[in-house]
């Protein structure tokens, strides 16, 4: 399937950490980070690259898709950790989770064991893009 | 004693107590012992008691049991709960996300009016707890993706409105899902009817009659109270989501008009090119008269070109006051249609205007009269009503597509929840009355002994015929006078004079006699031999005996004592005539009995 809003994160890339972090930081995306390449996880990345389409209020979404889940580890637990009461330890059971645009936070984890399915995908979005915190 | 025995007596007694535990579907109290306080008699009217002929009598009714009884004999499948769950859910989404669309009046930019996607964060809420919605949201979004391939161009579709975003798409399946859960659970719905009746009936010696019970059954044949079947194969909890249905179907009607109230609001506000549209016409024409003297050749393609746009001009401005001036009374729907349909005509003349703006009015004016400063001034109020009437075309796309998408998803979805509410109307089981009085005083003649049965019946009906009745229970009691009443009864007598003296001549030792006697008789609530057998009664007996045989009577006055329902009688008197006392027995005679108004209050006719 071809992907319109999805940048694959791949550990050969010299650049790889910089595409990362820029789609990220550089930009008040939606992401969505989905992690391996598991049936489960590119069923995940095709739905995700879909609902990009969508802009509400013209804040785009766009899909980062670490195939090898140790790539970036730190990176992303970074990321996770700003998801409540989120442990590394369960790094290995995420399958995906969503950032929200402006701080760029994690707003909802999909887990390895959650169904990946058309609403797990949009409600991940969606939670990623209510209303942030106030800017300080 | 052996086990097993054990256990047969106690189970014995466990069915005896359940048996007994089994609550009344009638309940009468007599009204005075019933408010007495600290009153051990406090219980419902047992049936065969005797309760007095002229008691008030508390009735009470015990609906749960009815409607349990009722369902019994409605029979019925059992519901589908979760249907009902889930249009219920997709109701209160559906009005959720109506209260949260704010049609800001001072916000021409609509934010709030076209963010359908942020709306939608209830539904999917609510969809995630059930596996049918979340099964259907899936479906829709593969049917979204057949209907409308995906393209690159995807995100300015959408924002032309050339296609429906894949939430608005999805809002409008939730609505034909919420008509089809509708029409399903419609169809679950048994027809027919159960009626509940409430009758009494006075039994006497002489013919059975149909009385009034009170004001709540008011009829003498006995009031009906239809309940509709599918009611009756509801549990509590279906039916508490039936009326949240019907209640939220309304909500959303009012939501709908109140949005359509302040969309309107908003048009008055915020459609800009009102007032460019008539100066563009005066420009037009002013430009229309220099062109022909300036440039004659020219004069012609002026006719066609210039004029009509000024038309259309003048239709459009008169097309945009419309919408402002729909009547905001036009009840919800309707308005919104009403509004959907001047929007759409008006968007396609703003759309026409333009491209006559672009194609024949600029172009028509070329680099040598551009120069004139009257056409400068004019080529400025086209290029700004250009603008204008972009922005308001463009507005109006977004309320229109609102108005197609949210608006009337909405509205699909209230009427589906009326498919059902509307029969949430319909007369419940709550309306038979609890609790009622009846005052045994206007239930006509009756006397000492009529009994009086109340009969709680269930009356099943499909198209308008019974096909089956059930007598759920009877309270059937004996009507008496309790406590001290008075009569008077004609009486024979024998009379056995107990004073010799001269005007005592009776040749035997009794004398029979005539008298009349009247009787102070008092009655038990706990014996029916005490008032239907003995009978006794303290009184005063008046008679004419012929003590000295002279053949003219003379008056006595006796005290006496009857019983065996004053059949007989004896007592102690005085011959006020003869001067002398004497002993009677008597016999009662058997016509009717006169009741005095001395401690009494009740018809009586017959012995």
């Amino acid at each position: 399937m071809e992907l319109f809003n999805t940048i694959v994160i791949k550990s050969d890339d010299p650049n790889h950490a910089k595409t990362f972090h820029s789609l990220i930081f550089d930009n008040h995306f939606i992401v969505m980070v989905i992690l391996g390449d598991t049936p489960a996880s590119k069923t995940a990345v095709e739905k995700a690259d879909y609902w990009a389409d969508d802009s509400p209020r013209k804040i785009e979404r766009k899909v980062a898709w670490i195939p090898q889940p140790n790539t970036l580890k730190n990176k992303c637990l970074d990321l996770l950790a700003s998801f409540n009461n989120f442990q590394p330890a369960q790094y290995g059971k995420v399958l995906a989770f969503s950032l929200s645009p402006r701080w760029h936070e994690t707003k909802h984890i999909l887990w390895t064991t959650d169904t990946v399915d058309d609403l797990a995908i949009r409600e991940a979005y969606l939670k990623a893009g209510r209303m942030e915190r106030a800017i300080q | 004693m052996k086990t097993p025995y054990l256990y047969a007596i106690t189970l014995a007694v466990c069915l005896c107590s359940a048996s007994a535990a089994q609550a009344q579907i009638i309940k009468l109290y007599e009204f005075e012992r019933y408010y007495r306080p600290n009153n051990p008699d406090r219980k419902p009217i047992a049936n065969g008691a005797i309760v007095d002929i002229n008691a008030m009598l508390r009735l009470e009714l015990d609906k749960n049991q009815i409607a349990a009884k009722a369902r019994q004999m409605a029979g019925g499948t059992e519901f589908n709960t979760a249907l009902l769950t889930d249009l219920r859910s997709l109701l209160q989404n559906q009005s959720h996300i109506l209260q949260l669309l704010e049609t800001q009046p001072d916000a021409p930019d609509l934010e709030g009016l076209y963010e359908l996607e942020e709306l939608m964060t209830p539904y999917l809420e609510q969809i995630e707890r059930s596996p049918q919605l979340r099964a259907f949201f899936n479906e829709a979004v593969q049917r979204y993706d057949a209907q409308y391939p995906r393209t690159r161009e995807r995100r300015a579709q959408v924002a032309r409105g050339e296609v429906p975003s894949r939430d608005a798409f999805i809002l409008q399946e939730f609505s034909l899902l919420a008509r089809r859960l509708s029409s399903q659970i419609a169809g679950e719905i048994p027809t027919g009817q159960v009626k509940f009746m409430l009758s009494g009936t006075l039994h006497t010696a002489r013919d059975n009659r149909l009385i009034k019970l009170s004001d709540e059954f008011d009829d003498y044949e006995a009031q009906f109270y239809t309940v509709p079947r599918w009611q009756l194969t509801l549990t509590p909890e279906d039916k508490q989501m039936i009326q949240d249905i019907a209640r939220i179907s309304d909500s959303i009607e009012m939501l709908l008009k109140t949005k359509g109230v302040d969309l309107l609001a908003w048009f008055k506000t915020s459609l800009q090119s009102d007032d460019c549209l008539r100066n563009l016409a005066q420009n037009a024409n002013e430009v229309a008269q220099f062109i022909e003297e300036q440039i004659p050749a020219k004069a012609a393609q002026l006719q066609a070109t210039v004029l009509r746009p000024i038309q259309v001009a003048g239709n459009l401005a008169v097309e945009l006051s419309s919408i402002k001036n729909v009547n905001p009374a036009t009840s919800g729907p309707d308005l919104l249609d009403e509004v959907s349909r001047k929007i759409a005509r008006s968007a396609d003349s703003i759309q026409l205007l333009l491209s006559m703006l672009e194609q024949d009015i600029i172009g028509i004016l070329d680099v040598r009269t551009a120069a004139e400063p009257m056409i400068k001034s004019a080529m400025s109020t086209f290029t700004d009503c250009k603008e204008k009437l972009q922005q308001d075309l463009d507005n109006l796309h977004k309320i229109r597509r609102n108005i197609l998408n949210t608006f009337s998803a909405a509205r699909a979805t209230a009427q589906a929840g009326h498919i059902i509410g509307d029969k949430v109307r319909r007369l419940p089981v709550d309306l038979i009355p609890e609790e009622s009085i009846i005052d045994l005083r206007q239930t006509g003649m009756r006397t000492n002994g009529d009994q009086i049965s109340i009969r709680a019946t269930l009356i099943l009906e499909e198209n308008g015929q019974e096909t089956g009745r059930k007598r759920l229970e009877e309270v059937l009691f004996n009507l008496q006078q309790v406590g001290l009443y008075s009569i008077v009864k004609p009486m024979l007598l024998l009379a056995n004079p107990l004073t010799q003296n001269a005007n005592v001549r009776l040749e035997r030792k009794y004398q029979f006699a005539p008298s009349y006697s009247l009787l102070f008789k008092w009655g038990s609530r706990r014996s029916k031999a005490f008032n239907q057998f003995w009978s006794p009664s303290f009184g005063f007996n008046f008679s004419s005996t012929d003590f000295d045989t002279n053949s003219v009577p003379e008056f006595g006055v006796a005290l006496e004592f009857t019983f065996l329902r004053d059949y007989l009688a004896t007592g102690l008197g005085y011959n006020f005539g003869a001067d002398a006392s004497f002993f009677f027995l008597g016999f009662r005679l058997p016509i009717a009995s006169v009741p005095l108004p001395i401690f009494n209050n009740v018809d009586m006719l017959r012995n």
